[in-house]
């Protein structure tokens, strides 16, 4: 097992991005990459695989939920961890149920309405690589 | 007082119930969940002298935004005639205004917005503060959806034969998808909006705002197409005084 060394944040919020990837890189020192969409977010997919992907659901564009089908379409991306970041964690919940989340590689749900920074960091951290 | 009562009670249960009070709703907790992100790093010890002074700015504009949205929301509850006047308006002078509201919004996101070409003195017959806050409206959105670096421009013309003054907001990107176009359109023309998790791109509440507010002042909003972006008008009617003179 390895620690985290690559994370991918995916949100339609620049400035959200904007502190959450400083934030990230200062206190673990991790290489992380942003993206404001699902198809960027492949894109980077493609070139250099995250150790973990923290992810918005409802993005304007290509969703969140979008982008969860299409990793789960390569075996490769399927096996990435995905933390969902969400300030409707109440309609994430009522719209699929813990299981089949996991079936999306969903290991974590963080409120962005109520996380503090040091969620974000235990939520980070918790996430082991298998190699 | 009971009947009075329980026709109270059963308003608000219509109201909580209603989709467009869940999606105002969820379109005020984004910038608030936002700001108190912002605020919990700026106080953090990660964050250098440079990163909390570019949050505070981030906070502020973020706080402005969801204050026009607070501020429109409780317009579009209140319209009516009596409250809205209508007057000649100078259109050059509300897009300027326009651009100076709205400009910190945009430089602070990498962006910018810039009035196309110059501003003919043309008025038009409208309520000042509707017409403004539907092309901020405009320009919210725009700067939302636009996605090169090309400004996002603010015109006026006039049109249909100098009856209409047409003010639009033009921003550059990939052209709308056909399904996404079909879908906004009735959203104009039918003011939906759409609860939070069934949204492809927005809800939408933005748009009905306008339309209510367009329709105060007898105009008509609408968008055009474009294979690079979107233009999203607004029709109001020309005003004949400066014929008169």
């Amino acid at each position: 097992m390895k620690n985290i060394a690559k994370i991918l944040l995916v949100d339609d919020d620049k400035w959200y991005l904007e502190w959450l990837s400083k934030y990230l890189r200062q206190e673990l020192g991790c290489e992380v990459t942003v993206a404001t969409n699902g198809v960027e977010a492949i894109r980077f997919m493609d070139d250099a695989m995250p150790d973990v992907v923290l992810l918005d659901l409802f993005m304007t564009g290509p969703n969140g939920i979008a982008l969860l089908h299409e990793m789960q379409s390569y075996q490769d991306l399927s096996k990435i961890p995905v933390i969902i970041c969400s300030n409707e964690i109440d309609s994430v919940r009522d719209m699929v149920s813990n299981d089949q989340l996991r079936t999306y590689g969903v290991v974590g749900l963080l409120d962005k309405g109520t996380a503090s920074l040091a969620d974000y960091i235990d939520s980070v951290t918790r996430v082991k690589v298998w190699v | 007082m009971r009947g009075y009562e329980e026709s109270r009670e059963g308003s608000l249960e219509a109201i909580v119930k209603a989709p467009a009070f869940l999606t105002a709703a969820h379109e005020l907790k984004s910038p608030l969940s936002l700001i108190r992100q912002l605020a919990l790093y700026a106080d953090s010890d990660s964050a250098s002298p440079e990163d909390i002074s570019r949050t505070l700015e981030q906070i502020k504009l973020t706080s402005e935004r969801a204050l026009r949205l607070t501020t429109n929301l409780t317009k579009t509850a209140r319209l009516s005639d009596s409250l809205f006047g209508l007057e000649p308006v100078d259109s050059g002078v509300i897009c300027h205004q326009v651009v100076e509201e709205i400009q910190p919004l945009y430089k602070a996101r990498g962006s910018d917005v810039v009035l196309a070409g110059r501003m003919s003195p043309v008025l038009c017959v409208a309520n000042r503060e509707l017409l403004k806050r539907v092309l901020l409206n405009f320009a919210d959105n725009a700067l939302n959806y636009g996605e090169t670096k090309e400004p996002v421009r603010l015109s006026v013309v006039l049109h249909s034969d100098n009856h209409l003054v047409r003010f639009g907001v033009r921003d550059f990107g990939p052209a709308i998808p056909a399904k996404l176009w079909l879908a906004l359109k009735r959203r104009i023309d039918e003011g939906l909006v759409q609860p939070v998790s069934g949204r492809p791109d927005s809800s939408g509440l933005g748009m009905l705002i306008a339309k209510r507010f367009a329709e105060m002042m007898d105009a008509q909003i609408g968008v055009i197409r474009h294979r690079n972006g979107a233009t999203f008008y607004l029709d109001v009617k020309a005003s004949n005084q400066m014929a008169l003179l």
